[in-house]
């Protein structure tokens, strides 16, 4: 394949794949694409995803083509699992089933016979998917240095990225940071990639095509297609004693301890683990599912038996999740629980262009006059309703020269109530009340770059992050006084008890109304914020984890 | 001597407690000579009728109670010394027996008892089993309606109680703390002999002994209970809050018919999911099944928090021979075991769970309970202080 | 004053059950201008289906003043008798038309000006304007444009107003005062309700009464709040306090009894109270329909009574605390603070650590508690239905 020039790869892909000669128009497209990327392999993937080929084509066609091309001596298409290897080519392997029969007397056959074929064409257009990117892969890879080595080389590593692998779509919070600690630890050598298979009830090692693949910005995109890589294919990990197994993701989901624990503890490793809050030990009221306040203690429990070091996202967690095992009585010596700091999502180096929409929305928030910003969900743990009293009073003493309130999060569950309400108040009559859903990243950028200050008022967090956020764009923001947020804002900001509607609005009439303040507030950002960013996570966590300090 | 033994169940084929010591006792009477018939006045919906003889109790009897389940032996017996034909059918039976000693097995039936004795030269014995009314009044404590309702009731029974103690010829006690109750003014009780639970040596096959401990995997507890809420109670409130001092992969296994309530008493909750995950139950077991995983165990629970009387199960646990965690409650009438160096006696939660905690950790301990103090719980020996308690009637 | 005083009953009349609130008020108002002046009294009936208003042949007037109404087995049903002894009403110019019901709801100033054109003969009632002041606190908009409407036509007709507090009568002079129409606007005369009466012999529980005595007693000390659960209520305060007093006291926290009907926007939080670990514990206990009896020993057994209300045209449930002698925290917005006298500590309604730090004052400090309680046997807090009478009849209609 690799030995034809470009237009007569063009051509033999649309005859193989598509069973038919290229027309002018695709023909034109691939080759321009061959001569601006000169990328073989994204043709193969195109053609295999293209509508022609998943919606329309029979089987007994594109079985007809191969054969008829069986001896084209143009390239060896593997048809089992294999990594096709740039070679002179050789005649096709293997027949197909039912290949044997004419295409007449495939037209007689039942229905039943073609879906079964289809199915089996699907199965084998994944493979061939898979097949590509391997290809891909390896092309990218095949001059590379070899990679680092984590530590003295002694210890083995094995990162579970079953959560990741999992997530389809815009990935925040926990499954933002297994990606993130993911990528950096990918630059390791002695680093295996691992999923959970739980029907097999082992660890599965992921291919470093498939790691590429699920660690990169497409594999997260919103719309994105396609499955995750299945346990069940997968060779389980060869483990051994003294190795490390990292898992940092939703693992009450995809990873339970309890079983984990069992299954290292066979093979003598060790596990480290991650904890960012206890939210359904201290608010099971705030459960969407009930069952996962007994889920969620279960899985602490195992984590305090099972885990030689647990990661804490903050001091407040650690303190949080020590004081729970102390009240379960674990009776055994607990893991040591180490904090890192987690990093801030932003780098607001240089604001990205807004589309026109994205602008007319910024147009309309920024029209409606200086506005205090929350970014967070709007379910009751986030506090938003103390934030709508406190903009009853601003307009019943203000008027028109209330500020607005911006908040920017999809809706949680469990506040319909308060919801239905605000829409009454007098203060989100007179607009000054203003909820954003689906922001993308770039609007959000701008929302903070030109908002007064902002808030972050919620009863409980294991981090903060939009706090994170806020001073990495240079504003103010307010927090509550207990958990993490402290730590979030490396205690430079003003803080209350997140209930403490007094002391609240006095600071939020206070950035308002003296600039001064406010201002000697944003230089103590600038002179003494130190940014974190997920480069400064990552080795943090690899010091902890080779010398036990980070 | 013609020994008519009345009782709130049919004991023919014994499987709690209750119906293995009234077992015993008739069998060591008649061991010593005696002939023993027994009758029983029965809650219909609970028990098969062991003889023609036995008389059902249900919600056809005006006494009978939907909403107290728990006082139908004490209504039982108001039953039988009111309803015309049940105490026709008691009359008929003595007057075809010719009984010289009638006892009564618990309070319920001594009434129907003394009426039974009236004018004739039989001697009444009260066989205790527990001090009831503290343990009616613990259940009523837990259910539902008017204090005053309930607290009429325990004050029935208390006096069904002490008419008992005080009017018996003889009074059988299942421990000390028992005996020293009936004597004392509140019950004035003439006569009392102590006549402790006993248990029959194991005779569970060695081969079956290993099969549960490879089953089980790793060194495990067990508890053996009947399905009475104040054992599962006792076992939540030892390993309060929960099971989580249990490894991943270690089980506790429970035996019994505790095992249809365990899991939905207020204990159980808190930690409702890892509570599941490291309990291994088996609601009913064959005897020689059942030894078989006791002697398995690493150590045997005996967590009782509620409840006078004697414990069968401890006994039982003793004879083992494997190491006890249990309560200072467990071990009422057991005293000269307490000092034994694998039994661990403890009221106290947290220190309940670190014992079981340091014994799963240690060496299986294989030194067995001294043979002296094991038989001294034989049913045989246990019961001496009865038979010769009712020999001393007539002399 | 020579003309008639013509009184609607409607709300009377329709109400065969306890009366409580408003019609309360009405019946006590009817029943006090009667004893007053009877060959004067009118009274009216609106049969809103034809839109008249109709008057009531003096036996039927009686029965509905008696108590045998309000005790009906077959209230629904019953309500309907008045309209078998309705005839027909005219008006004339020296009436004086005293209305006390929940008016808004039946546009009954604009029915008034049909009989009398623009001449001021109406003695309207003042409650509270809370769906003006706090729409998001009435359960939709309509109420809003209900009360808008109707104090407009109050400010246009009516003679003067009856107001059960000095603080409505605030916000309705600052309404019309907001709008520009407090130049032509009639007098706001404030007439304070009667308080709780204690009953004078030991009170009588049935068994489930005393069981569910029992039970709220049977863990330890207890804090109660009297009210539907409804958003204005502030039961969220409470919820949150509890939440951080049971972290800290586990098994030691005291019980919160909250005692009332489940009203409006309440879901989240009634799922809330129950999930919540203190909840859980049981340690957050919540009865409805309890009665009169019930809820005066439930006063009297509490530690101290709590109401953090956002905002209440009077209070009645603080009152009720005080008639027992016992303290009731109570939020400084509305009408609280009027209704017991000034006796009570006060804080905003979301001043969290205020409330919380005299809760656990109250708790803790036997001596601060009995301090207050002592001060709270002042006559203020008897007054009887007999004195809002006589007062309402000076002050309205110069009797």
């Amino acid at each position: 394949m690799m030995m034809l020039d470009d237009e007569q790869f063009i051509h033999a892909c649309f005859k193989i794949i598509l069973g038919r000669e290229a027309d002018p128009n695709g023909f034109a497209h691939y080759l321009d694409l061959l001569k601006k990327k000169k990328n073989r392999s994204q043709v193969i993937s195109d053609l295999c995803y293209s509508p022609e080929v998943t919606e329309s084509l029979l089987p007994f066609e594109i079985l007809a083509a191969v054969r008829r091309y069986r001896s084209s001596r143009l390239f060896r298409l593997s048809l089992k699992r294999r990594v096709p290897k740039p070679q002179p080519a050789t005649p096709l392997e293997g027949q197909p089933a039912g290949a044997s029969l004419g295409p007449d007397a495939r037209r007689e056959h039942a229905h039943a016979e073609q879906v079964r074929l289809n199915e089996a064409l699907l199965e084998r257009l994944g493979a061939l998917q898979q097949d590509v990117s391997h290809l891909q892969y390896s092309v990218a890879n095949a001059s590379r240095a070899p990679k680092d080595i984590l530590g003295d080389g002694t210890m083995r590593y094995l990162f579970n990225l079953s959560t990741s692998n999992h997530w389809r779509r815009h990935a925040v919070g926990i499954v933002r940071v297994e990606r993130e600690l993911g990528k950096y630890l990918s630059r390791f050598g002695n680093i295996d990639f691992v999923i959970w298979d739980s029907h097999g009830r082992s660890l599965k090692t992921l291919l470093p095509y498939q790691v590429s693949k699920i660690l990169s910005d497409e594999w997260c995109a919103n719309g994105s297609v396609g499955q995750s890589f299945p346990g069940a294919q997968l060779s389980e990990a060869a483990i051994k004693a003294g190795d490390i197994y990292i898992s940092v993701g939703l693992d009450w989901d995809h990873a339970p301890t309890g079983q984990l624990v069992e299954y290292l503890a066979r093979f003598g490793a060790k596990a480290v683990l991650a904890c960012y809050d206890t939210v359904p030990v201290q608010f099971p009221e705030f459960l969407v599912r009930d069952e996962l306040g007994q889920e969620f203690r279960q899985h602490l429990v195992e984590m305090g038996h099972g885990a030689s070091e647990v990661m804490a996202i903050s001091q407040s967690t650690k303190r949080d999740l020590v004081h729970f095992w102390e009240e379960a009585g674990l009776e055994r010596r607990l893991p040591d629980v180490f904090t890192i700091s987690l990093a801030s999502y932003a780098s607001p180096s240089q604001l990205p262009v807004l589309n026109a929409h994205e602008h007319q929305i910024l147009r309309d928030v920024f029209g409606r006059g200086d506005y205090i910003l929350y970014v967070s969900s709007v379910e009751s743990r986030k506090n938003h309703k103390m934030v709508f009293d406190i903009w009853r009073d601003l307009w019943l003493e203000r008027g028109v020269d209330c500020p607005q309130f911006v908040h920017v999060g999809m809706a949680g569950w469990g506040n319909t109530d308060l919801l239905g309400r605000v829409p009454r108040m007098p203060a989100y009559i007179g607009g000054k009340i203003n909820w954003l859903q689906h922001v993308s990243d770039d609007l959000l950028a701008h929302l903070y770059h030109n908002c007064a200050f902002t808030i972050f008022p919620s009863l409980y967090e294991g981090w903060g992050l939009a706090a994170t956020e806020s001073l990495a764009f240079g504003k103010v923001c307010v927090v509550s006084n207990n958990s993490s947020l402290e730590e979030a804002t490396q205690g430079l900001m003003p803080r209350y008890h997140p209930l403490d509607f007094i002391g609240w609005k006095r600071e939020i009439e206070r950035l308002l109304d003296d600039d001064g303040y406010r201002k000697s507030l944003e230089q103590k950002i600038s002179d003494e914020h130190r940014s974190v960013s997920w480069a400064d996570f990552g080795a943090r966590f690899c010091d902890q984890l080779v010398l036990g300090k980070n | 001597m013609k020994i008519l033994q009345l009782t709130n169940y049919p004991i023919q084929a014994p499987s709690h407690g209750g119906q293995i010591r009234c077992a015993h006792i008739a069998g060591e009477l008649r061991h010593a000579g005696h002939d023993v018939k027994t009758v029983a006045v029965y809650v219909e919906r609970d028990y098969e009728p062991g003889s023609e003889d036995d008389l059902p109790f249900g919600p056809s009897s005006p006494h009978w109670r939907e909403d107290f389940p728990f006082l139908s032996d004490y209504l039982s017996g108001v039953h039988a010394l009111s309803d015309a034909a049940a105490i026709a059918a008691l009359a008929t039976i003595r007057d075809n027996y010719l009984p010289d000693v009638i006892i009564s097995e618990h309070p319920w039936l001594f009434a129907a008892a003394e009426k039974l004795a009236q004018g004739r030269d039989i001697r009444l014995v009260y066989s205790s089993h527990n001090i009831e009314f503290r343990l009616k009044e613990n259940m009523l404590a837990r259910a539902e309606g008017s204090a005053d309702d309930r607290a009429d009731l325990v004050a029935e029974i208390k006096a069904v109680e002490q008419h008992a103690a005080s009017r018996a010829d003889l009074v059988i006690a299942c421990t000390e703390n028992d005996a020293d109750y009936f004597r004392s003014a509140s019950a004035e009780a003439r006569n009392v002999v102590v006549a402790g639970n006993g248990v029959e040596p194991f005779s569970c096959n060695a081969g079956r002994v290993d099969g549960w401990r490879r089953y089980m995997a790793r060194p495990f507890a067990v508890f053996v209970s009947s399905g009475h809420p104040p054992n599962a109670n006792g076992f939540w409130d030892m390993f309060t809050p929960g099971l989580t001092f249990l490894a991943p992969e270690e089980k506790i296994l429970v035996i019994g018919s505790v095992g249809h309530i365990l899991m939905q008493m207020k204990g159980a909750r808190a930690f409702e999911l890892i509570n599941s995950s490291r309990i291994e139950m088996v609601k009913r077991m064959e005897k020689k099944d059942l030894q078989a995983a006791v002697r398995a165990s690493h150590l045997i629970l005996l967590p009782i928090s509620e409840g006078e009387g004697s414990n069968l199960k401890t006994a039982e646990a003793l004879e083992s021979g494997r190491p006890i965690v249990g309560t200072s409650k467990a071990f009422r009438g057991f005293e000269g075991a307490a000092l034994l160096p694998h039994v661990h006696i403890t009221d106290d939660a947290r220190t309940f769970r670190k014992t079981v905690r340091t014994l799963l950790d240690a060496a299986r301990y294989e030194g067995g309970t001294p043979l002296e103090v094991r038989s001294k719980f034989y049913w045989n020996r246990q019961m001496e202080p009865v038979v010769s308690g009712i020999a001393d009637l007539f002399t | 004053m020579g003309g008639r005083i013509v009184v609607n009953i409607s709300t009377s009349a329709n109400w065969r059950r306890r009366p409580v609130g408003i019609v309360r008020v009405e019946r006590e108002v009817t029943k006090a201008i009667f004893q007053h002046r009877s060959e004067a009294v009118v009274p009216v009936y609106l049969d809103v289906p034809r839109g008249r208003w109709m008057t009531v042949k003096d036996g039927c007037f009686g029965d509905i003043m008696s108590d045998a109404w309000v005790s009906s087995d077959n209230p629904d049903h019953d309500a309907a008798d008045v309209r078998k002894h309705l005839k027909p009403f005219s008006p004339a110019a020296t009436d004086s038309f005293v209305t006390v019901g929940s008016d808004w709801s039946f546009q009954v100033p604009d029915r008034v000006e049909q009989l009398y054109g623009n001449h001021r003969v109406l003695i309207p009632a003042l409650y509270d304007l809370i769906p003006l002041l706090f729409p998001e606190y009435a359960p939709g908009m309509e109420f809003y444009d209900q009360f808008n409407h109707h104090y407009r036509a109050v400010q246009r007709l009516a003679k003067a107003v009856f107001s059960i507090s000095e603080t409505s009568a605030v916000s309705l002079r600052e309404f019309w005062e907001s709008r520009g129409l407090a130049a032509t606007a009639p007098p706001v005369k404030v007439v304070p309700l009667a308080a709780p009466v204690l009953p004078a012999e030991a009170p009588f529980l049935d068994a489930k009464e005393r069981a569910i005595l029992e039970d709220v007693e049977k863990d330890g000390p207890f804090i109660i709040y009297v009210s539907t659960i409804e958003p204005r209520k502030n039961h969220q305060l409470l919820l949150d306090i509890w939440r951080e007093l049971y972290a800290e006291r586990g098994e030691r926290c005291p019980k919160l009894v909250v005692v009332g009907m489940r009203g409006w926007g309440s879901n989240d939080l009634i799922r809330t109270m129950e999930r919540m670990n203190a909840g859980r514990a049981g340690k957050i206990v919540w009865r409805e329909g309890v009665s009169d009896v019930l809820l005066m020993q439930l006063y009297s057994r509490s530690t101290f009574a709590v109401f953090p209300s956002y905002f209440e045209g009077w209070g009645l449930a603080a009152s009720e605390a005080a008639a027992v002698g016992k303290v009731c925290v109570i939020s400084t917005a509305g009408a609280l603070i009027e209704a017991t006298r000034g006796l009570m500590p006060s804080y905003h309604p979301l001043d969290f650590p205020g409330w919380k730090n005299e809760i656990m004052r109250l708790l803790d400090d036997p001596a601060y508690r009995t301090s207050v309680e002592s001060s709270l046997t002042i006559d203020a807090f008897k007054r009887t239905w007999q004195d809002f009478g006589n007062d309402f009849c000076a002050k309205l209609l110069d009797l």
